[in-house]
């Protein structure tokens, strides 16, 4: 334990050191924009020493002036005859040094501002005052406004520094007030970064104000309640609506990427509208996902990817144990509490958000030509191989003439083409004190770059919250969406990526004897004039009319609650949580598929799932405080419960394109229904207490029972304990001067997750099968799965120690999370032995460590004149380790965990190079051939087996995430762009295992760039004709580094100013143009080095490049 | 102080009502599924157990690999190839042929599968309420017989085995190898005991029946007499066991009339087939057990796929890509070329039922060049284009070939010697060879699988052959005499109408380039092992059986090396008749399980 403290320790210090590196970086410049104040004061609030011997009266001036800002205005030739001056004097103000020189020189002052006219006294003006003292007021007005959208910003503070003067502005954002010429105007609002503005000659001064993502009274989400920033315990993230949909993701999981330190999130395929993968601190388990729970207004467990992310105000990530443990049970893979959009009282607003854009194809890898292909197949083959191409795969008539023409076919771009993509989104919100509402409409349409793909979703919104009675106020929010995925065929891209490119598209372009033995489609050749039916022409199987797929998914989502407050301090809230989710996906396969053999009729199926949920939370709250002490506490008792309802039918041999629509037309060979139902009952108590504002505590508790572990398991407790201090409020560190902000945070956790078990896991449940007697049906049942009544909760033990600082105003503000994280109990799908009849049960099989280190890094690089540039940097480094296994083995080969080494170990053969020529004897002791890969001997017993040589070549679990954000803002300009990088990734690339990577295969098209063995090329990376030898399927050559650098997007925009808007009548006019994924660095063979997915059926990479436009009134 | 209590009371109630019948929410009723606790104490419930015990045999029949591959009988294509040693593992018998090998895993996890559904039954017996006691005797008696044919295929395969006899019922990663001779002795206890209570006729046809006890008990006997390596606690009686047996299929199970009566009837031109097999009765009074199939989708979703996987092909022209004409050969058990060589193509009926002699153009091919440099020709539907000439019977004459090397005829005409060795022409490509026709079945729909009728695994041609290797191996007392007497019905029926004459074989069937001829006809004097070998390759080639046969008379090596052209110049030794146990079961046992030797 001690020396896992050290090197947490050594590892906080080093990420620490790069953090310091990057402030050091912005330093300089924050501290060449100090702004030199300047402000009225009246002549008797200037405190001066001054000591004149027999000075005449100019002397006297400068040597005030010299001291002061104020400036003397006179006449010389009026002063001359003045008397000498003799002042002597220590720390009085100016106005009595100039009631002095009054007495002595008769003269009078009359102070405007900082300018002070000298006057001679006259007899008529003797009794008058000798000093008056004018601070010009002048009237000032505006509008502040959002820097990222443009509304007005209600309720911010405009204060004339160093007076009481001040006021707040309006619904629309407007104020205005008498503020004396040269003040300077300090602008405040909670939430963002404060800003002065020295008056100078304006009368008006409109003020953009941008977000302070660190302001510490920003409010939090915490899980049933909120705190504000500064009184956050635990690790929590959070990001608004304007960095969620600055970078326009379709999905809302996207937003999150590279943008909170701690979260990784990949995608999963390039199909459009197609979600993500997100794990919280590590991979918590061996599946290779550890999805964290998702609660969206209070809906449990809903699914992320049914939200327009326009509709969200903010998203919040608990990260730690302590901040997780209120969701017990559930919380083990982090929590991301997802809150949408709220009424604001005013005048009723409507904005507009939108784009258009154009998605292309990009980031493509290179395959061969047709002149490639024949090289490498016609020729190379047979002279490597030594063997005579089979029949079927020699080049038809009509290869050799496209081979021998100089054309190439390229399949991918005959089935790929530049897709559209774009988005609307109209808002209104309004409201009176007591009642607010909020409706929104959303409409996304993103094209799919494979023809007959795409994605459209459309959604509503709307909220209505009131204050109804004086103890009562009570809400509703509810939300509908609506998506239609058209997911294409899977055979498009599948064939498209393995046609030969020698192949021929148009019939009429066959040579005569090929013909013969073709099919036409419409003018297209079905089998592209190769003697191999295995792939038909991809552009007849892409035609939705030959092939469909299609999901569509309804999603509904409400929360109400009552929220009643019988005495100051206490209340009570119950609140309803639902979600209703209808999905249906449908497949048509009509006769000219590769499925159908362009001779079957056509099939088709349906499949639809029901899934429907409610929350029930009734929660109480009680908040006490007085000068010192700080308590809430809250109770919650809650109930859960979801039911999943799923049919599905297929048919065959149906008479005409009915899609699934009619199935009954047909053969039908599966129909089916299922139900699968759970619940949970939860209760918890928190406790948050803070002393002085500085010393904080929260202890929670939370019981939870599951429906789907046996009698006796059900019930866990899951406590939690979090301190923090405020170091930056003792005297001594503000007495540094130094920090702006500064706690220090510890936590500790536990919590659990049951939602690895599916329902039933502690039951044997038996399944049908199918049989005949003598033609007569005979269906069975046998078990299913293998039932394990011994399940217990899963557990994560989480320490977290967490340091926020703030620096310079918050100019530089950085929150920095070191945790260790111990997931015990694990349940999982364990493989078993075969030998006992089955291959895995769902099991308690180990333990996982996940310790790292997350930094969030803003800061304010330049602000002066109009010009402000400003950083975010989230870096994330865990290190996931296996620490135990059930049974307390060290390693279970078979289902690829190993004690000491990350999760997703990469246990292989390890290459080492290629056999030469000149090697052909000692490869062909181990069985191998020249050209064939050569791996290392471990054990040295001259084999290479399974038993003895395998070992762990490198695992998937990245070094280190960094995203980075620059943003600047120069007059009405924004210029952004966003640069993501994951580092440190390895993956048996399911690309190089395919048949791009087969070098040996005379059948498929290849990548084009691989540096493969020839007997002429001795390549020593990556093997030849002939394969990569025995148990080629355990060799490592096709294991990869996935790391790659990213500019994830580049935003230019510019904003209408504010002058010519109130022309418009506009309270915001912003025009964008943005390039997403427009440049990716990486090594990594295949499409997208983010995802090691299925590359015949996600889809192509992409660029996306748009034009976007805000709007509001 | 009043308003707190009434906040008191509408808390507390509330509070209360969210917990109500809480514990009731938190049990477990799985509505659509039912759970084996609940179900499997029905008689009902109990039956439909039983009933899931069979159709695992349909997966078990198409994993074939280690059942022909590698064999006399059976290799890789592309023959001329077969000496740059690059085919497959399973004929090479080099390290691609190991414990990580995907077939050796499946065709274990199979077989455990099937152990441990029988072994359900036999556990969940005991708690079944209300089921007639004769008749829950007659289904535990099922599914021990199919248990021992599981385990029968096992302790061939592998020697000693893991042997679970009761459901598993919790997560043990304990892997025991128990003795081969205890993994006999078990399955012969479970045959007999079976046989006693099977009824000689089932309430359902395709169930285990008697004869299928009976038939299996031959096979094991016949087996364990044989004593692999001293290892399976044999002896000579075991012989004498095997031929008790095998009369008793026999007398009961009489021979078909015609060898084709046992397979789908067919016409060798597709344009004029007219059968239709699904109305054909695939029953047959010589069938002892088959594994079932029918038309019905649903309850044979897959269907039987024994027309695909062999040898042959039709890429020729005025052929149609994926039709069901000749349906999908996909060429992946092709047979040696001493295959051919073992029939008498004049008068053993098998030949031709076995293999398809010419291939018909199904569409017209107008202005096919022969070869280069020759006028074009029109091909029209229904002309022959490619045909096989058997290796009795070559064409030797430029009449007697094809224009596409230089011959007469507008087809082209391929010899034996020439199968899988020869060079492409316009015609065909250079692994031509017959098509194997032997479960061809008209009418179905193109791919890989939906044949419906039933796949034989026991029927009593072979029970004559089991006889008349025990007798060769020194039983006595056969019903029918001696061991010729039984060979010899199987080779006259397959004669038919020439029952007695002397079919001729090639007398050195692996070289290609000999005429040399001799009679397969058995006498009392010439009979053995090799020649009951031979009657077995030409009656039940491509069935479920040809490596077990060979590792029983431990021939594998002898005959494989001398027959298959890829295994000649193996590796092929003494260790390989035992496969390697998983590298996955190793690999997922918490204990250390031993390797079989030379893995």
């Amino acid at each position: 334990m001690k020396i896992k403290l050290l090197q947490l320790i050594v590892m906080l210090s080093k990420y620490a050191f790069i953090g310091l590196f990057l402030q050091a970086l912005t330093f300089s410049l924050l501290l060449a924009s100090e702004i030199n104040a300047q402000e009225n004061k009246s002549v008797r609030e200037v405190y001066i020493d001054i000591q004149l011997q027999d000075a005449d009266i100019f002397e006297t001036f400068k040597s005030i002036e010299s001291q002061t800002n104020f400036k003397f205005n006179y006449e010389k030739k009026d002063l001359k005859s003045t008397n000498r001056i003799s002042i002597n004097g220590r720390k009085q103000s100016v106005a009595d040094v100039l009631m002095e020189i009054s007495r002595e020189a008769n003269l009078k002052f009359r102070q405007v501002n900082n300018n002070i006219n000298v006057n001679k006294l006259t007899d008529n003006s003797i009794n008058e005052p000798k000093i008056e003292i004018i601070i010009d007021d002048i009237e000032i007005s505006g509008r502040v406004t959002d820097q990222d959208n443009g509304d007005g910003l209600p309720g911010v503070n405009v204060i004339v520094k160093g007076t009481t003067l001040g006021t707040v502005t309006d619904i629309d954002g407007k104020y205005s007030l008498n503020a004396p010429e040269d003040g300077i105007l300090v602008f405040s609002s909670v939430g963002y970064i404060s800003e002065e503005i020295t008056i100078g000659s304006q009368s008006v001064i409109n003020l953009a104000m941008s977000v302070d993502i660190t302001s510490l009274e920003e409010i939090v989400v915490v899980g049933y309640g909120t705190v504000e920033r500064r009184d956050v315990t635990g690790a929590v993230g959070s990001i608004k609506s304007v960095d969620i949909t600055r970078s326009n993701p379709v999905q809302t999981a996207a937003a999150l990427q590279g943008q909170i330190a701690g979260v990784n999130i990949n995608k999963l395929s390039n199909n459009p509208g197609e979600g993500y993968s997100i794990d919280i601190r590590g991979l918590g388990n061996f599946s290779g996902q550890s999805e964290p729970l998702v609660v969206i207004d209070g809906v449990i467990g809903a699914d992320m990817n049914i939200l327009n992310p326009n509709d969200i105000e903010t998203i919040d990530v608990l990260k730690d144990a302590s901040s997780t443990a209120i969701y017990g049970s559930r919380g083990a893979n982090g929590v991301i509490i997802i809150t949408t959009k709220r009424g604001k009282s005013g005048v009723p607003k409507i904005s507009y958000s939108g784009y258009v854009g154009v998605k292309e194809m990009a980031h493509m890898p290179t395959f061969q030509t047709a002149q490639e292909f024949a090289h490498h197949v016609f020729e190379l083959w047979p002279q490597e191989t030594g063997k005579t191409l089979p029949s079927n795969r020699q080049p038809t008539s009509s290869e050799t003439a496209l081979v021998e023409s100089g054309n190439s076919t390229d399949w991918v771009d005959l089935v790929t083409e530049p897709a559209l993509q774009m988005s609307h989104n109209i808002g209104l919100t309004g409201g009176t004190e007591k009642t607010t509402f909020d409706f929104s409409l959303g409409y996304l349409d993103e094209g799919g770059n494979t023809i007959g793909t795409g994605f459209k979703r459309y959604s509503v919104k709307a909220g209505l919250e009131s204050q109804v009675h004086q103890k009562v106020k009570v809400g509703i929010t509810s939300y509908y969406a609506f998506s239609k995925a058209d997911l294409g065929s899977l055979e498009t891209l599948r064939s498209a990526l393995r046609a030969r490119p020698t192949g021929t598209v148009y019939t009429k372009d066959l040579q005569p004897n090929d013909a013969a033995g073709d099919k036409d489609w419409n003018g297209y050749s079905l089998f592209m004039g190769i003697n191999d039916n295995q792939v038909i022409n991809p552009v007849v199987e892409a035609q939705p009319e030959n092939y469909q797929r299609q999901n569509r998914t309804s999603a509904f989502i409400a929360n109400a609650y009552i929220d009643y407050t019988p005495i100051k301090g206490l209340s009570f809230r119950s609140a309803i949580s639902t979600a209703l989710i209808d999905e249906q996906e449908g497949e048509f396969r009509g006769q000219y598929t590769k499925d159908r053999k362009t001779t079957a009729p056509p099939r088709a199926s349906l499949s639809t799932g029901k899934m429907s949920n409610y929350t029930w939370d009734n929660t109480i709250t009680y908040k006490l405080s007085t000068q010192n002490h700080g308590l809430t506490i809250t109770g919650l008792a809650s109930i859960f419960e979801q039911r999943n309802q799923t049919t599905n039918t297929a048919a065959q041999d149906l008479p005409y394109n009915s899609l699934w629509y009619h199935l009954g037309d047909g053969t039908v060979t599966d129909w089916s229904t299922n139900l699968v139902e759970g619940a949970l009952i939860s209760y918890m108590g928190r406790i948050n207490y803070s002393f002085m504002d500085k010393y904080l505590i929260t202890l929670t508790g939370r019981t939870d029972g599951a429906s789907q572990l046996s009698e006796g398991n059900k019930w866990q407790f899951f406590p939690s304990v979090a301190v923090a201090w405020r170091l930056g409020d003792e005297e001594f560190i503000k007495n540094t001067n130094l920090f702006s902000d500064l706690k220090l945070r510890a936590s500790y956790g536990e919590v659990g997750n049951a939602s690895n078990i599916p329902p039933y896991s502690t039951q044997s449940t038996i399944t049908q099968s199918q049989y005949e007697f003598g033609g007569s049906p005979a269906y069975g049942y046998f078990i299913n799965n293998l039932a394990n009544k011994d399940l217990v909760w899963e557990r994560s033990k989480e320490l977290n120690i967490g340091l926020n600082i703030g620096l310079l105003e918050n100019r530089i503000s950085a929150e920095i999370e070191v945790y260790n994280r111990t997931t015990v109990d694990l349940i999982l799908g364990d493989k078993l032995p075969n030998s006992t009849g089955y291959t895995d049960v769902v099991a308690n099989v180990g333990e996982i460590q996940n310790r790292g280190v997350e930094l969030m890094l803003n800061t304010v690089n330049f602000d002066k004149n109009d010009f402000r540039w400003t950083t975010m940097i989230s870096f994330t480094k865990n290190n996931n380790e296996v620490t135990k296994l059930a049974g307390g083995v060290t390693e279970d080969i078979g289902n690829n965990r190993f004690v000491g080494y990350p999760v997703n170990a990469l246990y292989f053969y390890e290459k080492d190079g290629i056999w030469q020529l000149d090697e052909a004897d000692e490869a062909e002791g181990y069985g191998y051939l020249p050209g064939q890969g050569k791996f290392v001997d471990q054990n040295n017993d001259g084999k290479i087996t399974d038993a003895d040589d395998r070992v762990i070549v490198g695992d998937e679990s990245p070094n280190f995430l960094l995203g980075m954000r620059n943003q600047v803002n120069f007059k009405n300009f924004d210029f952004s762009f966003f640069i993501y990088t994951r580092q440190g990734v390895q993956w048996r690339s399911s690309y190089l295992t395919g048949t791009f990577g087969d070098t040996g295969n005379n059948r498929y098209n290849h990548d084009a760039s691989l540096d493969y063995w020839t007997t002429t090329n001795p390549s020593n990376t990556y093997w030849g004709f002939n394969g990569a030898g025995p148990a080629s399927s355990k060799n490592s050559f096709s294991v990869v580094k996935a790391d790659f650098v990213r500019i994830s997007d580049i935003t230019l925009g510019y904003t209408i100013p504010r002058a010519t808007l109130d022309r418009m009548g506009f309270s915001n006019f912003r025009i964008y143009a943005q390039a997403n994924n427009p440049f990716v660095f990486t090594k990594t063979p295949g499409f997208n080095p983010e995802y090691n997915g299925n590359v015949y059926t996600d889809g192509v990479s992409f660029a996306t490049y748009l034009l976007g436009l805000n709007v509001s009134f | 102080m009043k308003i707190y209590k009434k906040w008191q009371v509408i808390a507390t109630t509330i509070l209360l009502l969210s917990t109500i019948g809480c514990n009731d929410l938190l049990e477990e009723n799985a509505v659509s599924l039912q759970t084996a606790e609940n179900y499997y104490i029905t008689a009902q419930g109990f039956e439909d157990l039983v009933k899931a015990t069979y159709p695992l045999l349909r997966d078990l029949t198409r994993e074939r690999y280690l059942v022909l591959q590698g064999t006399d009988l059976f290799s890789d294509g592309d023959w001329a190839s077969a000496a740059d040693r690059l085919g497959s593992g399973f004929n090479e018998y080099n390290s691609n042929l190991g414990p990580t090998t995907a077939e050796v895993e499946s065709l274990w996890n199979l077989l455990y599968q099937e152990i441990n559904r029988c072994n359900t039954v036999v556990t969940r017996a005991e708690g079944v309420e209300g089921m007639d006691e004769t008749l829950k005797a007659v289904r535990i008696a099922e599914a021990k017989v199919l248990r021992a044919l599981a385990f029968f295929y096992a302790v061939q395969q592998w020697g000693d085995i893991p042997m679970p006899l009761e459901e598993t019922t919790t997560a043990n990663k304990e892997v025991t190898r128990v003795p081969s001779a205890q993994v006999y002795a078990q399955i012969i206890a479970d045959l007999e005991a079976a046989e006693g209570i099977l009824p000689v006729e089932a309430t359902d046809y395709g169930r285990v029946t008697k004869g299928a006890a009976q038939f299996l008990l031959a096979r094991v006997y016949l087996t364990r007499g044989w004593n692999f390596n001293n290892s399976l606690g044999g002896s000579a009686a075991d012989f004498n066991k095997a031929l008790e047996y095998a009369d008793k299929i026999i007398a009961v199970y009489p021979l078909a009339e015609n060898y084709s009566d046992l397979f789908p009837a067919r016409n060798e031109n597709p344009l004029l087939e007219t059968n239709n097999p699904s109305t054909q009765n695939d029953r047959n009074d010589e069938i002892v057990f088959a594994v079932q199939y029918s038309e019905n989708i649903v309850t044979s979703p897959y269907g039987n796929d024994y027309h695909h996987p062999f040898g042959g092909g039709t890429d020729v022209p005025g052929e149609v890509a994926r039709t069901s004409y000749y349906n999908r050969y996909l060429g992946k058990f092709i047979m040696t070329p001493a295959v051919y060589r073992l029939y008498d193509s004049d008068i053993d009926t098998r030949y031709n039922h076995n293999f398809l002699g010419q291939i018909y153009a199904l569409i017209d091919v107008p202005g096919f060049v022969p070869a280069d440099g020759l006028t074009p020709i029109d091909i029209s539907a229904g002309d022959v284009v490619v045909q096989f000439r058997p290796w009795d019977n070559p064409a030797t004459t430029p009449a007697e070939r094809g224009m596409d090397v230089g011959g007469d005829l507008p087809y082209s005409v391929i010899n034996a010697d020439e199968y899988q060795n020869i060079p492409s022409t316009n015609y065909h490509g250079n692994n031509a060879q017959p098509l194997t026709w032997k479960w061809f079945e008209p009418n179905i729909e193109y791919g890989d699988g939906f044949g419906t009728t039933d796949f034989i695994l026991f029927r009593s041609a072979e029970a004559y052959l089991i006889a008349a290797e025990a007798i060769v191996k020194g039983a006595t007392g056969g019903d029918l005499g001696t061991a010729d007497v039984y060979y010899n019905r199987v080779v006259d029926r397959a004669l038919g109408a020439n029952a007695g004459a002397d079919p001729l074989q090639a007398a050195d069937p692996a070289d290609v380039s000999s005429m040399d001829a001799v009679s397969y006809r058995a006498t009392s004097g010439n009979i053995n092992i090799d020649m009951i070998l031979n009657e077995r390759a030409r009656e039940l080639v491509g069935e479920y059986n040809r490596w077990y046969d060979l590792k029983r008379t431990e021939k594998l090596i002898e005959r494989a090396k001398a027959w298959n052209p890829y295994t000649a110049d193996s590796e092929l030794a003494p260790m390989h008749y035992l496969r390697p146990i998983p590298q996955q079961e190793l690999d997922l046992a918490s204990n250390d399980v031993p390797q079989n030797d030379g893995y």
